[in-house]
């Protein structure tokens, strides 16, 4: 299994997410779907709850191991790709990639809610960062919250797809 | 003379005469006439015998004891007298009777005689027969036969001037009697007749019984006896008697001595046989017959009303009506009297509506069984109960499982629980109460949902969960929603080519999908309450909390109005941005000698109107940050808009993990995350969320 699949009780079609763990008592931040998108109701922000396989441009299943993409080849992903009916896609920017990982309570823990491979560590954001002199993305590494440059023609992160709720569809 | 009195003058000769025998017959006869004589007792006799003297005649003798003797005198006699010795004789000794019998012409008409009876007589019966118009004294000579002269099968009982005449049953002769009354009257034997014809034999007596199939114990019957062919003027008595009483009862009777016998018979379990049986005592003037009869009847038990019911429905919820439609039948149609108990009051309420109807109201929040008790008794005292059991179910709960916190414009689901099958649930309607009309999709049905209005509010609604007949359950629930907070833009404008090189005036594309494209700082002409950078949208506020123009020298805290946070100005001569301070320090009995010694003191003083100043967490750090060096948020944070930091910021969050904070590196166009040990001093923002 290389994906972690995070079996929750509360995780069915349309159901709310929460956790009896976050004090402060937060709304329902997080909805699931049938399909494999993630609503993120706090910022009207979706995500596709997977990593992007860099070849067939979807999903990573099961049966798939590599996700390692440049920060090139991470753009033009985003950018061509139309999953679950949208084309909108993009990379997260530094803000919208932090907020889904740096929770502050369980209740907003989106790795107990996405389906991530256990392995995934770095993933792209939009935001440039310098890479000494070479040009580069910041990337999050999921597993600490540290936020690094990583130059943009090096493999290694892996891909998350955002999208605006309230963006008008092209 | 014939043989048989040939031992006659033997007798004669060696007998006594004792006294004289008396003789009844005429002294005259004229030619052609006959005659007869008869002896008078000759019940004392043994045997009358007759001697006569010659004569143109003939004689013979008749009668058990030969106590009668008739005489015809030929027509052509020219006798002058006749006479005539009897002999009763009594062993061996005898009587003597002499007469002498002149014979004369002309023989005077006799009187005028009749004799009055029924002309007509049936076998079995008997009549009385009477001579009229005879001197008082006048003995009279009974003789009566059939047509034939035979007497066989006749009873005839003289008594003077009348006879009784009976005809035996079994009376063989022919169908014509003659009562002949044979007197004599100044010497001369008149014979006076009657004719009596014999009718058809008289038929017997019949004993007949109405009674029914069946008696039903303790309610009064009858038996009624007739007597057909009935003799004239019989006495007819009653005997009513029981044989055989029912098992394990009695039997009462009435007017057991006529014809119409009443009965009552105690009660009894089973339908029982009884024997029963009647005398009829028929007595007339000369009969008598007895009739007999047993015979069996049927008693029933005297049953109780019946009783059934129909209930509409055996099981109810709480506060569920329902009909009860009590049926009562008398198998005797006698009176009866009804009742219903209720036995459990406190769980069923029961009203009649109507005759033989009553609508019961359940009444119990929890499962439970309420009982009635229907009672019918007939007037006899027996009784008839049923218990009618009705099932009350405490109602449904609605619990309501969806959150109670969702953020305005989000899709809102309620999820509501019934905790019966739904198979019991005929309707389910949901009843907004509060908040901005919503369209619920799926209204029908316990998990509805709807997109939430752009304005946070309060929504109530009720859910009404139809069980039928009348019964419902509702309960409320509120979905309380939240502003969404939409992120800042970084204020990244870097781009970079093709070539994976910044992007600069030799490049020839750029790629496309880079922060500096998307988001609130590429978005042309965007709309601020207040003023920033790129996409920031900053007011700045004083010590009181109230806005003050941008950089104003009394300003102390700068409001995002995007993320809503409130910031601690890190301005030079108060909290300058490039101070590093402990989080703790022990020794610090200042103000500003320890992070939280500063947040101590600003939450003491309110500062800004803000109580809850605290050191910021990830996201509320990188929410204030900008990685535009041209035009940084640094430069509003100071509040010195001319800033433009040259130096490393180390910016501590209140992230702690594995004794590290998480700090953000901040230079120029740059920015990294990582975790520093908590023993090293770092720079700080300050923040306040009310």
């Amino acid at each position: 299994m290389d994906k972690l699949i995070f079996v929750l009780s509360v995780l069915v079609s349309g159901q709310a997410i929460a956790n009896a763990s976050c004090v402060n008592d937060a709304p329902i931040r997080f909805d699931k779907g049938d399909d494999q998108i993630l609503l993120d109701n706090k910022h009207r922000l979706m995500w596709m709850d997977c990593v992007i396989e860099p070849t067939t441009k979807t999903c990573l299943s099961d049966n798939q191991s590599g996700f390692s993409m440049t920060g090139k080849q991470a753009l033009e992903v985003a950018t061509s790709v139309t999953i679950e009916g949208y084309s909108d896609w993009r990379l997260p920017n530094v803000k919208e990639l932090v907020s889904l990982f740096a929770h502050e309570c369980e209740a907003e823990n989106a790795k107990l809610v996405m389906q991530l491979p256990d392995r995934l560590n770095y993933v792209w954001t939009s935001t440039t960062a310098s890479s000494g002199s070479s040009a580069g993305l910041l990337v999050l590494s999921t597993a600490s919250t540290q936020l690094v440059p990583w130059v943009i023609s090096l493999s290694g992160p892996a891909v998350l797809l955002v999208r605006n709720i309230d963006q008008t569809v092209e | 003379m014939c043989m048989k009195h040939l031992w006659l003058p033997l007798v004669l000769a060696l007998g006594f005469q004792a006294e004289a025998l008396e003789v009844h017959g005429p002294k005259y006869i004229q030619p052609g006439e006959a005659v007869m004589f008869n002896v008078v007792d000759s019940e004392k006799y043994q045997q009358i015998e007759w001697q006569q003297s010659f004569f143109n005649g003939e004689i013979y003798a008749t009668g058990d004891k030969q106590q009668t003797l008739q005489l015809a005198l030929s027509p052509a006699s020219a006798d002058s007298y006749i006479f005539i010795r009897a002999f009763g004789v009594d062993g061996w000794n005898y009587d003597i009777a002499d007469l002498e019998i002149e014979v004369k012409q002309n023989k005077p008409l006799p009187a005028d005689v009749t004799i009055q009876g029924p002309e007509k007589l049936s076998k079995g019966q008997s009549a009385d027969y009477t001579i009229m118009g005879l001197p008082a004294d006048t003995r009279i000579d009974w003789v009566i036969a059939d047509e034939f002269g035979s007497d066989r099968g006749l009873k005839v009982i003289p008594n003077g001037d009348r006879v009784t005449l009976k005809v035996n049953k079994r009376y063989s002769g022919s169908d014509a009697l003659l009562v002949n009354a044979v007197y004599v009257q100044n010497g001369w034997q008149y014979v006076q007749t009657k004719n009596v014809s014999l009718g058809t034999t008289i038929p017997q007596p019949e004993l007949s019984l109405e009674f029914d199939a069946s008696y039903t114990a303790l309610i009064s019957g009858g038996i009624q006896a007739t007597v057909s062919n009935l003799p004239v003027n019989a006495q007819i008595n009653y005997t009513w008697r029981v044989v055989t009483p029912p098992i394990a009862s009695s039997i009462t009777l009435q007017n057991e001595t006529t014809n119409n016998v009443a009965l009552l018979a105690q009660n009894i379990d089973v339908a029982s046989k009884a024997t029963l049986a009647v005398k009829v005592e028929i007595t007339t003037n000369d009969q008598q017959a007895i009739l007999e009869k047993e015979f069996d009847i049927t008693i029933k038990p005297n049953l109780p009303p019946q009783l059934s019911h129909q209930l509409s429905t055996a099981t109810l919820w709480n506060t569920e009506k329902t009909k009860l439609i009590v049926n009562v039948s008398e198998p005797e149609q006698e009176m009866f009297d009804f009742r219903l108990d209720n036995l459990t009051p406190e769980l069923v309420q029961v009203q009649k509506i109507a005759e033989w109807e009553y609508e019961l109201t359940a009444n119990s929040d929890t499962n439970n069984t309420a009982s009635l008790k229907l009672f019918a008794a007939d007037i006899h005292g027996n009784l008839n109960e049923q218990v009618v059991d009705v099932s009350i179910k405490k109602l449904p709960v609605i619990t309501f499982e969806h959150a109670a916190k969702r953020y305005a414009k989000s899709k809102v689901p309620l999820t509501a629980s019934v905790n019966v099958p739904m198979s019991f649930i005929s309707n389910i309607t949901w009843h907004q109460r509060l908040g901005s009309n919503v369209t619920l999709d799926g209204s029908t049905t316990l998990e509805p949902s709807f997109i939430a209005n752009a304005l946070p509010q309060e929504y109530r609604f009720e859910l009404e969960v139809d069980l039928g007949n009348g019964v419902s359950v509702s309960h409320d629930t509120q979905v309380n929603t939240f502003q969404d907070k939409v992120l800042n833009d970084t204020g990244d404008k870097r781009l970079i080519d093709d070539g994976d090189k910044w992007y600069s005036q030799s490049s020839n594309s750029v790629l496309q999908g880079l922060d500096a494209q998307h988001g609130r700082d590429s978005v042309p002409n965007l709309i601020k309450l207040g003023s920033g950078p790129d996409g920031f949208d900053f007011i700045f506020l004083n010590e009181q909390g109230h806005f003050v123009e941008n950089f104003a020298a009394d300003a102390h805290c700068l409001h995002d109005n995007v993320s809503g946070l409130t910031w601690l100005l890190k301005s030079a001569d108060s909290y300058p941005l490039d101070q590093k301070l402990p989080l703790v320090d022990a020794n610090c009995m200042g103000s500003n000698c320890s992070i939280n010694a500063v947040i101590q003191d600003l939450n003491t003083r309110g500062l800004c109107g803000k109580g809850d100043w605290k050191l910021p967490s990830i996201n509320q750090t990188l929410s204030i940050l900008s990685i535009n060096q041209q035009n940084s948020t640094l430069s509003w944070l100071s509040n010195d808009e001319l800033t433009n930091t040259q130096s490393v910021l180390n910016l501590r969050t209140s992230a702690i993990k594995d004794q590290k904070y998480y700090a953000f590196l901040v230079y120029g166009e740059e920015l990294n995350g990582t975790w520093k040990s908590v023993e090293e001093n770092a720079q700080f923002l300050l923040v306040a969320e009310q």
